[in-house]
């Protein structure tokens, strides 16, 4: 028989001594039906919504429908045990999760409970799940940029500290790469990240898990799982367990970024539960209130100011803002974003990526698609010189789809024309880029340079991708100096310029690509 | 029985008021009480659930085995509840009438489980509290189960205080698990 490392005597005998014997008042009821884990218990008068139930068994339930004489409630976890005339206890409680620090690194469930197999999570404080996020006063505008380091996001759609930015598309367009690469890019910037897995595969999270890892990117990172096999009440509360334990970082003047993957399996999960509890169904099944479930979520990603964390910190942290960054992940069915859940979460975030499976097939990847993808705050927090530099990418590339539509009937096209599709086919090709190799702004700065000036205009379509990885080698080999400035600075003016116009000249005298 | 709550709510309430402006509150809850006994015997149930039977004949039935006993009124709340087919609510009425009553009279039951006989002190005390805690004229009846080992648990309506060393030791087991 094996021996816990919690079963050490001394161990023991501490929590024995600290244990809380104290006696209260609780409200007791009788589980009267259970069906598909919906319970109906009659009793427990004074109830609160979002309650935490006791059950038999170390089992526990949440509140959701309050009656005149019964309580409607979810079963968080497993009911197989339990049956009708079961006792069920108020314990006076909204559902909690632990926060802090010691997350970092591990893989929880929805509830907070550890699935990696490390131990207890070393953290003793906790959290309800469902808070209101901050009100006008304490906010403060979004001026700071995430760096995601692909240089397509960064350039056309780029997402400020704070944002909240919609990854939409259909299966299998990348949707989850965009996310995973920025949670790598954030390794050494001090942002920390949660990632939220609803209702996928647990062979996918645990993938991820490894991906993590593999680029060392999970010492910052917390992942929170709700796996398909779990149920309905815990894909449901998921994203509000992940969005507390990312507001704990926010709150104490720190940046953080959370991905919900995704949100629409949340919503599907969320239909099941309102529907098994009776409530009345509204468009495509979804209840009344899934706009809401979206929205009370993603308003809590925000940027607070300094005098809210001081506030909240009683003075501990000073003159330091904090953020929450929410990049949410839509799922459509055959591009069709005028569906119910992706119409409502476009229209609560700050923009959308839109992810399309046309451009993924034809090879770009990642397959933003330029005109429909936007940033509505994003653009004040970016990175100077990517801004002058990628000002006019978006623009560009939007416009060369549709010449590009056209040009195919046309059969002499003039000068002007010619040009700008062959600069749209580079720039196009420059986009690409390879999953988990995120860009440093120094390495996107050239890049853009590079197209913008000209200097790939001579190189074959199917050459660029290759010009630019060889550009990157010999500017990191020869002009490690200025990027370092780019890097550090992110500015944009005549002596970097006139630096960035050399350094390339002298890669092209070289060609050694 | 949880079933029948909402429906019986009206009833009782209904009963309740009559019963106060004809100061037959006494006699209500003795003929309630008896109504009940009988509508939750089982041969009685099974009749009152015979899909053949008419409400008229159900409320028939109902007046031949209790009807001596009841005034005109009591007789027209067992034809009333026949025609509305809800006679089964009638033990959840009667449930309902005491707790009306026993909230206008600030009076409140609670069972007192213990693993040993109490001391009148400890019942004196208990008491006491209990009027301090509630608000209420307590009136609490004791019982005794030795699987608790120690301590006691307090039951006045929803209301539980397990102060019982199973209870303690139960959750101590649970903690020490995680």
């Amino acid at each position: 028989m094996q021996l816990n490392p919690s079963e050490i005597s001394e161990l023991i005998k501490s929590r024995i001594e600290n244990f809380d014997s104290s006696v209260e008042a609780r409200t007791e009821g009788t589980v009267v039906s259970l069906n598909d884990g919906i319970l109906r218990i009659h009793g427990l008068a004074d109830a609160m919504q979002g309650e935490m139930i006791e059950l038999p068994g170390d089992t526990y339930a949440m509140a959701l429908n309050l009656e005149r004489d019964s309580v409607g409630a979810v079963v968080l976890g497993s009911y197989g045990h339990l049956s009708e005339g079961d006792t069920a206890k108020c314990t006076g409680r909204i559902l909690e999760v632990p926060i802090g620090a010691g997350l970092l690194g591990r893989v929880v469930d929805a509830l907070g409970n550890p699935i990696d197999g490390k131990g207890p999570i070393d953290s003793n404080e906790t959290a309800p799940i469902e808070k209101i996020a901050p009100g006008v006063i304490e906010r403060k505008s979004v001026d700071q940029p995430v760096q995601t380091g692909l240089k397509s996001i960064d350039a056309m759609v780029p997402v400020g500290r704070g944002q909240r930015e919609l990854i939409i598309g259909d299966r299998q367009t990348g949707k989850t790469a965009v996310a995973i690469d920025a949670i790598i890019n954030q390794t050494n910037t001090g942002v920390k990240c949660v990632y939220v897995a609803v209702g996928q595969k647990a062979s996918t999270v645990a993938n991820i898990v490894r991906k993590l890892e593999e680029h060392g990117a999970m010492e910052h990172t917390i992942i929170v799982a709700a796996t398909a096999a779990e149920s309905a009440a815990m894909q449901y509360i998921a994203p509000y367990s992940g969005c507390t334990m990312g507001e704990y970082f926010r709150d104490r003047g720190q940046d953080a970024l959370i991905v919900f993957d995704d949100l629409t399996k949340q919503a599907w999960a969320y239909r099941q539960v309102s529907l098994l509890l009776r409530r009345p169904p509204g468009r495509e099944a979804y209840p009344g209130d899934v706009f809401y479930l979206h929205s009370r979520l993603l308003e809590r990603a925000s940027r607070v100011s300094a005098a809210y964390v001081e506030e909240f910190t009683k003075g501990e942290v000073k003159g330091q803002t904090g953020s929450l960054t929410a990049l949410p992940i839509i799922e459509t069915q055959d591009g069709d974003v005028s569906a119910f859940v992706p119409t409502n979460v476009i229209s609560i975030t700050d923009g959308q990526i839109f992810l399309e499976s046309d451009l993924f097939n034809a090879g770009i990847r990642p397959a933003i698609n330029a005109g429909l993808s936007v940033s509505r705050v994003g653009g004040a927090a970016q990175t100077n010189i990517i801004k002058k530099l990628g000002g006019g990418v978006r623009l560009a590339l939007a416009q060369f789809r549709e010449l590009a539509a056209f040009a195919q009937f046309a059969s002499d096209l003039d000068e002007a024309t010619r040009s700008q599709l062959s600069r749209g086919e580079r720039v196009t090709e420059l986009m690409k880029q390879a999953q988990y190799s995120p860009m440093s702004i120094a390495e996107m700065a050239f890049s853009l340079f590079m197209a913008n000036e000209g200097y790939m205009d001579d190189v074959p379509v199917n050459k660029v991708v290759d010009f630019e990885a060889a550009m990157v080698a010999h500017i990191k080999s020869n002009n490690a100096g200025l990027m370092a400035k780019i890097d550090e600075t992110g500015e944009f003016n005549d002596e970097i310029e006139a630096g960035m116009r050399a350094a390339l000249d002298d890669f092209k005298a070289k060609g050694v690509f | 029985m949880a079933d029948y709550t909402t429906v019986a709510r009206p009833y009782a309430r209904a009963v309740y008021q009559q019963a106060i402006e004809t100061s037959t509150l006494d006699n209500w809850g003795e003929a309630l009480a008896l109504m009940s006994a009988v509508t939750s015997d089982e041969a009685m149930i099974a009749l009152l659930d015979n899909p053949q039977m008419g409400s008229e004949q159900k409320a028939e039935l109902m007046l031949k085995v209790v009807g001596d006993k009841l005034n005109a009124q009591q007789q027209n709340l067992v034809k009333l509840m026949a025609e509305n087919g809800r006679l089964k609510a009638l033990p959840e009425v009667a449930e309902q009438f005491e707790i009306f009553r026993a909230d206008a009279e600030g009076k409140i039951d609670a069972e007192v489980v213990s693993a040993f006989p109490l001391s009148s002190e400890q019942e004196e005390s208990i008491t006491t509290t209990l009027k301090a805690k509630l608000g209420r004229e307590v009136t609490i009846n004791t019982s005794i189960d030795e699987s608790l080992i120690g301590g006691v648990i307090i039951k006045a309506g929803d209301t539980i205080i397990d102060g019982s060393m199973k209870s303690q030791l139960e959750s101590l087991a649970l903690t020490l698990g995680r």
